[in-house]
């Protein structure tokens, strides 16, 4: 990725004045170390998703079981929910973990725990797991490191690259990609400009936007969009990002096995830039705060796209050997409460059981860890915490944990402090 | 390390309750319950319940978590004594809770001291005075007499600002409790301590400060429900350099002066002529100076310029249409204030113009939201045939023409008729945030953490939003299935069925003041709301207000952020707040005089080039923040440029294609019309009450957008645009690129920048493609799209 800082940006423009070319530039950027490792889909199931009802069934529940019946899956020691017919074929591809376990059951503080691995503090803002992708992982020039589908839904938790700052923030493609006449905006320009036309502005721009340049100014801002800039010429000029993003190319057959509805074609829309070299992509898929009518959407709207959309990327990733190399982990930020409330029979916020999914990057597939009580209401046994999932993460990935960054205020913090990976994960 | 002795302590107590009987001190905690002390009996209110907050048993992550910990629940923070008591009197799995017979046998004594096996591990040593005391109590038979507990009068913290004598400096800070049995106890040791920013000032369980680095921050200090603070101020060393001379323009440039020579921090110089000219449009009216006013301006020669120019952009009409908008953004007028949300939109935003153009009191201004009504006295039929008007034309001839009717009207009862807004919870957070800058969603559930309001307080307050109804009112219109406006229901004083109970059951309560009866059929309860909220003393009306618009002008609020008023966060300078909120209510809530005062003072009209000194400072205003643009404003700025507007689709009559004072375009044209823009820029859907929903982050649409997207390429390439025209006009092609530079960025070009620009026209296939790339780069460089 090409990453100068201001200084040497400065250099390179003054270079530039004296006839240094655009080709002796595009090499300089080519000399950038770029880093070889694992790629991640996080899927975020926003509001939190009732465990109970999909990865955690309570047949002996009582009160508590919900109006859910089980079906068997291909990995015996697994059974999941009657609305999760295609996650239910393939439970050879992935892990599922049963016993997490924390306290933060407000969404805001629990949506940001499980976007960072650590628990919130007033003083400082943690990364989100793509952020800290794609300050590790570089892509190839161009390339954005670090991809957000927003998929819709309430209760969508806010993104934030933290101490990172926002050059390691997200290519946020907003839309929906189920959409007919689907584009990511400024990306494709059929009447629009021609590469040599913004190379020709861009090395104008780079002699002229000096002002801001002369003094050592200390604005997050500014900086922001000088990365923001680097960022995006380097997006315009690669066309297999454009091409990436183009997800009415894919085969009709393909894009039918995911299911055409926003989340299913945002599963698709991740495994795209994946395979051109994005690190990281986030998709956010929110609803899931079932306070009222919990079965009643679960079955209509939340778990047949959800279950369709995931198994097809599952088996897709699998079946372009991307699987060995990507890491999939899918979570909510807590799971919902054994009692379920009369407001049409809903269930509430839960932090001190839920289930999670991984697979890929070397996870070991088909395992079910760790249990919960009759009622689900806590972890039997071991537990694990939001932080020992993120550093299962991270591990998955090759990312060390607690490696040490410092803040723009010159603070050390790791990555995740207080987790550990959970063995399980690797047999 | 400084320490503060009681001594100090007592000198304060005699100047402060002179008149008072003399409080008596009693010892503190630590002291009493130590090796040696002389012990006594403590008490559950003043000595247990503090002490779970300290060793932080009732945290949310521990036992204050709604659903407990390990079978045992404490309320979040102590908030609720009682239900605590039975909760520990009751039998746990594991054994006895408390048993004064054998107090050592106590479950919640060995438990946090990890004698058995404890999830939160040892939060107390056996042996240490809080085990002790904690003993004593139990001994005592764990007594809680509710009605003889005696009240906090006054908490506070010593030494109450502290400013470090270098790197190395510390400070152990002593909270103080005043009772009402006229007692004063020492509870440092039973008081809980945090930094608002660590990398500053770091403080320990026991309130030792270690400063980190140079700069301010403070330090919340809480005890039984009692929170304050303690500022921290970490001078810059000294690089030799005198602090400047500085020549104030007002009061406020003596407060900021005073608080940064404290921090040794050097303000910056004036900002040139042309930087000042543009901010001031930008940030007054949410536009861009045209070249000839920015020429004409900067030859002038006249001394009072400044003041003069301000004086006639806050006369500027799209003065009222920017500040519609601010105030559209604070007050909720979102998607959701009916289902007629197109036309309400609008009518919305033209009765905030209407009163903004006229200088209307603000305290007027919030009479008119807080104690709407439909009728305003008129009769049902009069109403009736107003809002048939405003229908009719709206949905017949589909032009807003006679909108002004409403506009006109002395309250806006949008601001009560949105569905979501029928519901108290949602009205009385609306409002305790567009008024008063308060965050109460805290209360709604538990205590505040960080501020005096418990949940009955916010309970109380909520009861009166109760006291409205709403009656449908349906029109000719809607009645033949058309109608594409408003006019739903109207709004009028009284109790709909659902609340009619509750609010006698919960009475309405002002924060911090009086209960104020609802009757059936008596005066409408939301005036004296409202005279609570406008009254001189009210610590939220004015000073929330008056920050609003300084974090406007500044990009930081003197409380940030600035709808977040709480004991916990404190202002960054309480005389520079409370002097302006003082100037406020003098002139009658005078919203342009408040105006006048920012814009005047020296302290907005620094550069914002920084120095040595000043760089990292966001806090203390010593330089001018660089800002991005805010969505409507840039979209605005783009068009003037290129001398081509948007087309926003048909507005109301009169109304610019502008994006600034669009009521909600992003919505009725989905994200073709200006939408995305909107979107990617930040601008907030206002279905949050939170002012953070309006955001300055960067991202890489929005350099995509700049770049190459569509829509400003469209601009750029327009034959009826700016460039063309002025092509035609202006032969020589410095001179084009200046007039160019004077458009954009209100500036001359640089001898170094004319050159680059003029080698790129000579070296483009043509005059015209080579000035478009011209234009291109004055849209793309950073300084343009930031405020500076």
């Amino acid at each position: 990725m090409f990453q100068l800082d201001r200084r040497n940006a400065l250099k390179v423009g003054a270079a530039g004045a004296f006839g240094v070319s655009l080709s002796t530039l595009l090499q300089l950027q080519a000399a950038e170390p770029s880093t070889r490792g694992k790629n991640a889909i996080f899927i975020f199931l926003t509001g939190g998703q009732a465990h109970q009802d999909s990865w955690d069934m309570k047949p002996d529940g009582g009160d508590t079981k919900g109006e859910f019946t089980s079906i068997a899956t291909n990995n015996s020691a697994l059974r999941v929910c009657e609305h999760m017919p295609q996650l239910a074929k393939v439970a050879d591809k992935y892990t599922i973990i049963r016993n997490i376990s924390h306290t933060q059951g407000a969404h805001s503080p629990g949506q940001r725990y499980l976007q960072t691995g650590n628990q919130k503090i007033p003083s400082l803002e943690y990364p989100d797991y793509g952020a800290v992708v794609s300050k590790e992982h570089a892509s190839p020039r161009g390339v954005p490191n670090y991809v957000l589908l927003p998929s819709g839904g309430s209760n969508s938790a806010s993104y934030s690259s933290g101490y990172l700052g926002v050059a390691q923030g997200p290519f946020t493609a907003l839309g929906d990609p189920n959409a007919s006449n689907y584009s990511v905006r400024a990306l494709a320009t059929p009447e629009g400009l021609t590469l040599s036309q913004i190379e020709a502005r861009q090395r104008l721009l780079k002699l002229v936007d000096n002002r801001f340049r002369s003094v050592d100014i200390a604005n997050q801002e500014v900086e922001g969009m000088d990365k923001s800039y680097q960022k995006a010429f380097g997006i315009l000029q690669s066309s297999a990002v454009r091409k990436a993003f183009d997800v009415e190319s894919e085969d009709a057959k393909i894009r039918e096995q995911y299911g055409r509805h926003t989340f299913g074609q945002s599963c698709l829309l991740a495994r795209r830039p994946v395979e051109a070299g994005t690190r990281c992509v986030s998709i956010y898929n929110g609803g899931w705060d079932t306070h009222e009518y919990n079965f009643r959407d679960l079955k209509s709207t939340l778990l047949p796209p959800w279950d369709q959309g995931l198994a097809a990327l599952l088996v897709d990733l699998d079946q372009r050997g991307l699987s060995e190399n990507t890491v999939v982990w899918c979570t909510g930020e807590f799971g919902r409460t054994p009692t379920i409330n009369d407001k049409g029979a809903g269930r509430d916020h839960w932090p001190r059981a839920m289930s999670m999914l991984y697979a890929g990057g070397g996870i070991k597939p088909g395992q079910v860890i760790g249990k919960t009580d009759k009622t689900g209401a806590q972890p039997v046994g071991d537990s694990y915490s939001p932080d020992d999932a993120a550093a299962s993460f991270y591990r998955a990935i090759g990312i060390d944990h607690h490696k040490e960054y410092y803040t723009p205020d010159g603070r050390p913090v790791m990555i995740v402090a207080n987790g550990k990976p959970i063995k399980g994960l690797w047999g | 390390m400084r320490s503060f002795p009681l001594a100090i302590l007592c000198c304060c107590l005699l100047a402060n309750v002179a008149l008072a009987a003399k409080p008596k001190p009693i010892d503190s905690a630590a002291r009493r319950w130590s090796e040696n002390g002389k012990g006594g009996s403590p008490e559950y209110i003043r000595h247990i319940v503090p002490l779970f907050s300290r060793l932080g048993c009732n945290n949310r992550a521990c036992h204050g978590s709604f659903q407990g910990q390990s079978g045992f629940r404490l309320s979040l923070f102590g908030s609720e004594p009682d239900k605590d008591l039975e909760e520990l009197l009751e039998k746990d799995d594991d054994g006895v809770r408390l048993n004064i017979d054998a107090p050592d046998k106590s479950l919640v004594l060995f438990k946090p001291t990890n004698e058995d096996e404890h999830n939160g591990g040892e939060r107390m040593a056996v042996g240490s005075w809080q085990h002790r005391m904690f003993r004593a109590w139990i001994a005592d038979g764990a007594k809680y007499e509710p009605g003889k507990v005696a009240k906090i009068t006054r908490f506070e913290v010593l030494p109450r600002e502290f400013v470090a004598d270098g790197l190395d400096d510390k400070v152990a800070l002593r909270a103080i409790a005043y009772f009402s049995d006229n007692t004063v106890e020492d509870v440092t040791g039973l008081t809980v301590f945090s930094s608002n920013d660590e990398s500053i000032a770091a403080v320990s369980e026991d309130g030792e400060i270690k400063v980190a680095r140079p700069g301010d921050t403070s330090i919340v200090v809480r005890y039984s429900g009692s929170v304050t603070s303690t500022q921290v101020l970490v001078p810059a060393k000294s690089n030799g350099k005198p602090y400047p001379l500085t020549f104030p323009h007002n009061k406020i440039d003596e407060f900021v002066d005073a608080k940064l020579r404290k921090l040794n921090i050097h303000p910056s110089v004036l900002s040139s002529d042309s930087d000042f000219i543009r901010r001031a449009y930008l940030d007054v009216i949410g536009m861009l100076p045209s070249a000839d006013e920015t020429r004409t301006f900067l030859e002038d020669r006249s001394p009072d310029k400044r003041a003069v120019l301000i004086d006639r952009l806050l006369e500027h009409p799209n003065y009222a249409h920017y500040w519609g908008m601010k105030f559209s953004d604070w007050t909720g007028n979102s998607k959701y204030i009916n289902n007629k949300a197109i036309l309400s939109n609008w009518l919305w935003q033209h009765w905030i113009e209407d009163k903004l153009s006229r200088n209307m009191p603000y305290d007027e201004i919030v009479y008119g939201h807080v104690c709407a009504t439909s009728l305003e006295g008129r009769s049902r039929e009069e109403f009736l045939s107003e809002v048939d008007t405003i229908l009719h034309k709206a949905s017949g001839r589909y032009n807003y023409d006679d909108d002004k009717l409403y506009a006109r009207r002395r309250t806006n009862e949008l601001y009560w008729s949105n569905v979501e807004r029928r519901k108290p919870e949602t009205m009385v957070l609306q409002t305790a945030n567009s008024f008063l800058g308060l965050r109460l969603e805290c209360a709604q559930c538990h205590n505040h953490p960080f501020d005096r309001w418990t949940q009955r307080d916010f309970e109380q307050f909520k009861s009166f939003f109760m006291a409205v109804k709403f009656c449908v009112a349906k029109t000719g219109e809607e009645r033949q299935g058309g109608g594409r406006g408003y006019g739903a229901e109207s709004v009028e004083p009284g109790v709909g069925s659902r609340y009619a109970r509750l609010i006698k059951q919960v009475p309405p309560k002002l924060l911090g003041g009086d209960e104020v009866p609802f009757v059936e059929g008596g005066p409408d309860i939301r005036k004296k709301l409202w005279q609570w909220m406008r009254s001189p003393d009210n610590p939220y009306f004015a000073p929330s207000f008056v920050n609003r618009l300084w974090h406007h002008y500044f990009g930081t609020g003197i409380v940030d952020p600035p709808d977040d008023f709480n004991q916990g966060n404190p202002p960054s300078n309480p005389q520079l707040l409370s002097w302006l909120a003082d100037q406020f209510i003098e002139h009658k809530f005078d919203i342009k005089h408040v105006h006048r005062l920012i814009l005047n003072s020296r302290t907005y009209q620094l550069s914002w080039e920084p120095n040595e000194s000043n760089r990292l400072d966001k806090r203390n205003f010593s330089h001018a923040q660089l800002r991005r643009m805010p969505a409507e404003v840039l979209i605005d700025a783009i068009s003037d440029v290129t001398g081509v507007e948007n087309y926003f689709g048909r507005l109301p009559k009169d109304h610019p294609q502008r994006a600034v004072g669009q009521a909600m375009p992003s919505l009725r044209y989905g994200s073709t019309r200006g939408g995305y823009t909107m979107k990617i820029f930040g601008r907030p859907d206002r279905e949050k009450t939170c002012d953070c929903e309006r955001s300055n982050e960067p991202s890489v649409a929005q350099a995509l957008y700049l770049i190459n997207d569509q829509e400003v390429l469209n601009k750029l390439d327009d034959r009826g645009g700016r460039l063309p025209m002025l092509m035609k006009s202006i032969s020589v092609d410095s001179e084009l690129i200046a007039e160019l530079y004077l458009t954009a960025l209100s500036r001359r070009p640089t001898e170094e920048e004319l050159k680059a620009h003029l080698k790129h026209v000579e070296s483009a296939p043509s005059r015209a493609a080579g000035m478009k790339n011209v234009l291109w780069a004055l849209i793309n460089v950073r300084e343009f799209v930031f405020v500076h």
